[in-house]
C-alpha cells in the first residue's frame, strides 16, 4: 500500500523543484555551490554576461528596481535586501531536467541543438535565468526561424512561474520549441544551418523583454 | 525522505510475484482509508492535489469501469511497467501489481467488462487480464500502441506508431482472442501514428494521429473527418449522453477540438502547453498536458487552472464513477519517463 505524500512533499512541488529525493540531492548540490560558479554549469551563465543580455534588450535598469522575481520568496528576499542588478539571460538546458546544473547560457552565435523529443516531435529546448525583473505570471513567447530553410517554430504560453534556482537567480526550464515546415513535417536538413531564435517575457505589470540570438543549429532529423 | 522511500519500499512490498503468469494486486485496497482523506484530499477543496508523487516510473494513463477497479499504468523502471490499482473514489490507496514479466512501457487501458483490463505498450505490447490473471497477447506489431478502446468483448482496438514518425503507424482490431492489423483504412502520409482510438460502439469508432488526422469506421468503412488542422491529435474521449466528444493534441501549442451535435469546432485556449488527455463525464470535462497544465471545460470555454500543483508532465485524465477526477504523469522527457505523479480532485 502506498501512503499519501505529505504536505511537505507538495511544497516541493510546487516550488517546481524535482519532486523526487533526486532533486532534494541536487538542490543540496547547487546550495554547497553558492560562491563558486556552480555544480557545473557552464561559465557563460556569469552576471557580467547576464547584465549584458539585459542592455542589449534595452531594458532599463530603473525600470526592473524593486520589481519581484518570479513570485519566489527567497529571491524577492534577497532583492529586497541585496538589491540585485535586474538580469535577464537566455539559455537553454539538458531536455527534462530542471535544476541549474543543467542549463547554460545561449550566447550569439551560439549552438542550438535539433533534438527528436519524447513526443516525437524535433524541438530545440530553451530557458532563461533571470533576477528582479519580473512580476508573475508570465507569458512567454519563443520563434525560430532557420534561415534560407523553410523550417520555423512558435511557441506561447500563459500564466508561467519561475522558479528559485538557489544560486540566487530563478529559472524557467523546459521551453519546448518545436520545428517544422509549414506542412507540420519533420524539419529535416537543419544541421549546419544558421537561426535566429527569439524570446520576448511579458510579466503582468505588461513590462516585456525581448532577446533576439543568432545562433547555428546542429541535429535534427536526418535524410532527403 | 524517509517518508517517500518507505512510500517507495511499501509500493514494492505490496507486488506479488507468480512464476509466468501474474495475478495480484487485484484485490480492494485495504485498510487506508485514514490515509487517502488525510489533510484535505479529492474534494476537499475543489482543486487539483498531489495524491500521490516521486514514484521511480512516470504514468501515462488512468482508467476504469464504473464496475471495476481504477488502473494507472506507465513506463517499466527496470522492475516492469508500473501499474497501479486502487477502487474507485478519495478513500483507499493505490497499490502496485507487479508485471515484471511483461517488460516495456504500458501506455493505455481499456477493458470490455468487469473482468476483462487490455493494456497495451511499447514493442506492440498488448497483455490481457481475464480473471485475474495476465498473460501476453501477441500482436502483428512492434509498434508503440498507444491507445486502445473496447467497445465490446469481441470489437477491441489498439492503435499506435514509430516515436520517431518514421515507419507506418498501425491499427488493430481484436475479436477478443487474435489480433489483426484493421483492414480498408484510407491512404494516410508516410510516418503517420496513431495516438488513441474511442467511440460509442462497434458501428461507431475514431482513430486519431499525427496530421490532424480523424478516422471514423461506422462499422463498414472508413472515413476521414476534416478537423482544419495539422496539428497531432492524441487523445479522443466524449460522453454520449452530453452528445460531446473532445479531441486534445497539439504541435507546440496546446489544441482543442469539441464534436458537438455532429459538428467539429476547435475549441483551443490560446498559449497554452501542448495536451496530452482529456476526459469527458457528465458535465465534467478536463484536459490536462505538459507542465502540469490543467484544463477544466466551463460554460465559457476550457480554462487554464492557475493553480496546478506540479510541474510534470500530464498524460492521462479520468473521473471515476464517484465524481472524484485522476491526472497521473511524470517526467515525460526522461528516459524512461520518471517521476510519476498522480493528482486528484
Amino acid at each position: 500500500m502506498i501512503a499519501r505524500t505529505a504536505t511537505g512533499s507538495r511544497r516541493l512541488s510546487r516550488a517546481g523543484t524535482t519532486t523526487t529525493w533526486r532533486g532534494l540531492v541536487a538542490l543540496g548540490c547547487v546550495a554547497l555551490s553558492l560562491g563558486l560558479a556552480s555544480c557545473g554549469a557552464e561559465g557563460e551563465g556569469d552576471a557580467s554576461d547576464t547584465s549584458s543580455a539585459v542592455d542589449d534588450a534595452g531594458v532599463s535598469d530603473g525600470d526592473q528596481a524593486g520589481a519581484d522575481s518570479g513570485g519566489s520568496a527567497d529571491s524577492a528576499s534577497a532583492a529586497d535586501t541585496a538589491g540585485p542588478e535586474p538580469a535577464f539571460e537566455l539559455g537553454t538546458n539538458v531536455t527534462g531536467k530542471n535544476t541549474p546544473p543543467f542549463y547554460s547560457a545561449l550566447a550569439e552565435g551560439g549552438t542550438v541543438n535539433v533534438e527528436l523529443g519524447p513526443q516525437g516531435l524535433w524541438m530545440v529546448v530553451l530557458a532563461f535565468k533571470t533576477r528582479a525583473m519580473f512580476t508573475p505570471p508570465l507569458f512567454l513567447s519563443g520563434d525560430i526561424v532557420v534561415t534560407d530553410h523553410d523550417t520555423a517554430g512558435s511557441l506561447k504560453l500563459k500564466k508561467q512561474k519561475v522558479f528559485p534556482g538557489g544560486d540566487g537567480f530563478d529559472y524557467y526550464y523546459n521551453f519546448w520549441l518545436v520545428v517544422k515546415k509549414p506542412d507540420g513535417s519533420f524539419p529535416v536538413g537543419v544541421a549546419g544551418k544558421k537561426a535566429v531564435v527569439t524570446f520576448e517575457v511579458t510579466d503582468a505589470d505588461n513590462k516585456v523583454h525581448k532577446v533576439v540570438r543568432n545562433v547555428s543549429l546542429t541535429g535534427g532529423p536526418k535524410g532527403g | 525522505m524517509a517518508e517517500r522511500r518507505r512510500a517507495r519500499g511499501l509500493l514494492l512490498a505490496a507486488c506479488v510475484l507468480h512464476a509466468g503468469l501474474v495475478a495480484c494486486g487485484t484485490s480492494e485496497p485495504s485498510g487506508a482509508t485514514a490515509d487517502a482523506s488525510a489533510d484535505g484530499g479529492a474534494g476537499a477543496g475543489g482543486g487539483w492535489q498531489v495524491a500521490l508523487e516521486g514514484l521511480d516510473a512516470g504514468l501515462f494513463a488512468v482508467w476504469g469501469r464504473d464496475d471495476g477497479p481504477l488502473w494507472a499504468v506507465g513506463a517499466d523502471d527496470g522492475k516492469g511497467p508500473l501499474l497501479l490499482t486502487k477502487g474507485h473514489g478519495a478513500a483507499g490507496t493505490w497499490d502496485r501489481v507487479d508485471m515484471a514479466g511483461f517488460p516495456g512501457d504500458l501506455w493505455w487501458a481499456c477493458g470490455p467488462d468487469a473482468d476483462t483490463l487490455y493494456l497495451v505498450g511499447a514493442g506492440g505490447r498488448v497483455v490481457r487480464r481475464k480473471a485475474g490473471v495476465f498473460t501476453a497477447m501477441p500482436t502483428p506489431t512492434q509498434r508503440v500502441l498507444y491507445g486502445c478502446w473496447a467497445a465490446d468483448a469481441s470489437h477491441i482496438w489498439a492503435v499506435g506508431g514509430d516515436p520517431k514518425g518514421v515507419e507506418d503507424g498501425v491499427v488493430l482490431l481484436s475479436d477478443g482472442a487474435t489480433w489483426t492489423v484493421a483492414a480498408g483504412l484510407p491512404a494516410v502520409p508516410k510516418g503517420t501514428s496513431f495516438f488513441k482510438a474511442w467511440g460509442t460502439g462497434p458501428s461507431d469508432v475514431r482513430v486519431i494521429g499525427t496530421g490532424g488526422l480523424v478516422l471514423h469506421w461506422d462499422g463498414q468503412s472508413w472515413t476521414r473527418e476534416d478537423l482544419g488542422t495539422t496539428q497531432r491529435l492524441i487523445t479522443l474521449h466524449g460522453d454520449p449522453a452530453a452528445d460531446l466528444q473532445v479531441i486534445v493534441g497539439g504541435t507546440g501549442n496546446g489544441a482543442v477540438f469539441e464534436r458537438i451535435a455532429g459538428v467539429w469546432k476547435e475549441r483551443s485556449p490560446e498559449a497554452i502547453q501542448a495536451l496530452n488527455g482529456v476526459y469527458v463525464r457528465g458535465d465534467k470535462a478536463y484536459a490536462v498536458g505538459f507542465r502540469g497544465t490543467l484544463l477544466d471545460r466551463e460554460a465559457t470555454g476550457w480554462e487554464l487552472r492557475d493553480e496546478t500543483p506540479t510541474q510534470l508532465d500530464l498524460h492521462g485524465v479520468f473521473v471515476d464513477k464517484t465524481g472524484v477526477a485522476w491526472a497521473v504523469g511524470g517526467n515525460l522527457f526522461s528516459h524512461p519517463a520518471s517521476d510519476g505523479i498522480i493528482l486528484t480532485r
